[in-house]
């Protein structure tokens, strides 16, 4: 069994060899496809090697933040809690604030964030209005040549540096200054889950008017007008924080995983095309031995 | 026999209170979590109380605290915890919420024990501070303002009182 596999394999690596003579052949070419493929792996594993420590810092950051981003929900899980006849009815005007990152190479993360974007915006009900507000130009570039119309903020140079509170807080400065209106808002993000997997989740976040409107908060003392405001204020800006420490969190573990599988393919690359330059190589020789040979039987 | 018996009825009695708590207002342990961007501090763990300098005034946080919300100010936060353990933290300014569900949440934007505070580093804030609200736009002097309210309840808060 073994030795029909090994000859199978053989027979494929000759293949494109023939098919080499005629593209390809020679050693020259070899060589520099080679040079190229181990300077590419050079490059992927050191990224690798830096996402892993941005990952451990941020995994770090996250066992904090985690408490303050589930502490921020609890107000509003107390406030609005969802049952399923509720779900139903969608108001009328809604806010989607998509985190991603300026850089790519990362895996799937970005894309997921964009596609769930897609898949809400291609299945609202017609009477429903939804404005965008994209942090970060990975969702930007997503999502520009479809639904430019429906994006009203967008944030960028995010992702060089690990998020912190002032970032997330110019984030909900500008929404609140832009007078966005809307009656309900989610957040899309990555959760983390473990180092090989993360979860497109939402948030949802209530504007001041939908919070004065939730009946619960009649059972809460002495809020007054101006102690709402301040505390939704400061409530989007712990989520919208909460959600770019997850989402950042993500990134790095998958572009870890992203780097570290390019790493293994250019690694494969290298194998098969050391194996196809020794073989031409013997070829040269062998080509040139036949022709000193039959050059001297000539003579 | 009798043991199982007794068992069997706390475990009874256990389920009956846990099939209660949502339509009691509050639980009688208070779950608090307190927590900075960076760090979190308690984590949903049961504490007896909590003295929180707010807007509106110091509130005092026991179990079974009707539900509010609040801003936090520069101050003080005090926690007493089961065994009667006194911890205080400098907060300089936050969210405290106390829901229906009995758990209460106090979130800071910076937090610091107050031992780990540098009180020549307090000083010196404030004297910048002060100086920076005399000059500038509206805005810069409310900021000044800020920092003169935060760095002056910083050095309350190490000098003993809060």
């Amino acid at each position: 069994m073994l030795r029909a596999g090994t000859t199978k394999l053989a027979t494929a690596a000759a293949l494109p060899i023939c098919e080499q003579q005629r593209g390809m052949a020679t050693l020259k070419d070899i060589s520099l496809r080679l040079k190229s493929v181990k300077n590419i792996q050079k490059i992927t594993k050191s990224m690798k090697m830096v996402a892993a420590a941005k990952y451990a810092k941020a995994e770090r950051d996250l066992k904090g933040a985690r408490s303050y981003g589930v502490g921020a929900k609890a107000f509003f899980d107390n406030i609005d809690p969802k049952t399923e006849e509720a779900a139903g009815e969608t108001k009328k005007k809604q806010l989607l604030v998509l985190i991603t990152s300026d850089r790519g190479l990362c895996g799937a993360v970005h894309s997921s964030i964009a596609k769930e974007a897609k898949n809400i915006l291609n299945h609202k009900a017609a009477d429903v209005d939804y404005k965008l507000v994209t942090i970060g130009d990975k969702s930007k570039a997503a999502l520009q040549r479809v639904f430019a119309s429906t994006i009203a903020l967008s944030g960028n140079e995010i992702g060089r540096t690990p998020p912190s509170f002032e970032d997330a807080a110019i984030a909900a400065q500008a929404i609140l200054d832009s007078g966005i209106e809307f009656d309900e808002g989610t957040i899309l993000f990555n959760k983390f889950k473990t180092v090989v997997s993360y979860q497109t989740s939402k948030l949802p976040i209530l504007p001041l008017e939908a919070i004065k409107a939730k009946e619960a908060l009649n059972t809460y003392d002495s809020v007054d007008d101006d102690v709402l405001q301040s505390y939704s204020e400061y409530s989007l800006a712990q989520l919208i924080y909460y959600a770019m420490k997850e989402n950042a969190t993500s990134e790095q573990s998958s572009r870890m995983t992203a780097m570290d599988g390019a790493s293994k393919n250019a690694g494969e690359m290298i194998d098969k095309l050391t194996l196809a330059f020794n073989r031409t190589r013997q070829a040269v020789i062998t080509r040139e031995l036949i022709e000193i040979i039959s050059g001297a039987a000539c003579v | 026999m009798l043991a199982r018996g007794l068992r069997v009825a706390a475990q009874i009695t256990k389920r009956g209170l846990a099939a209660a708590a949502p339509a009691q207002s509050s639980t009688d342990q208070l779950r608090f979590t307190f927590a900075s961007p960076d760090k979190s501090i308690f984590n949903n763990t049961v504490v007896k109380q909590v003295d929180v300098p707010t807007v509106a005034g110091i509130v005092g946080v026991l179990a079974s605290h009707v539900p509010t919300i609040g801003v936090l100010k520069p101050g003080v936060v005090q926690v007493t915890d089961n065994e009667g353990q006194v911890s205080k933290y400098f907060v300089s300014s936050g969210t405290l919420s106390m829901n229906i569900d009995g758990s209460c949440q106090v979130l800071a934007e910076e937090a610091i024990k107050l031992e780990e505070i540098d009180e020549a580093a307090a000083r010196q804030e404030l004297e910048s501070a002060q100086r920076a609200q005399n000059e500038g736009s509206e805005k810069d002097r409310a900021e000044a303002g800020i920092r003169v309210e935060v760095a002056d309840a910083l050095l309350k808060a190490v000098g003993g009182g809060h």
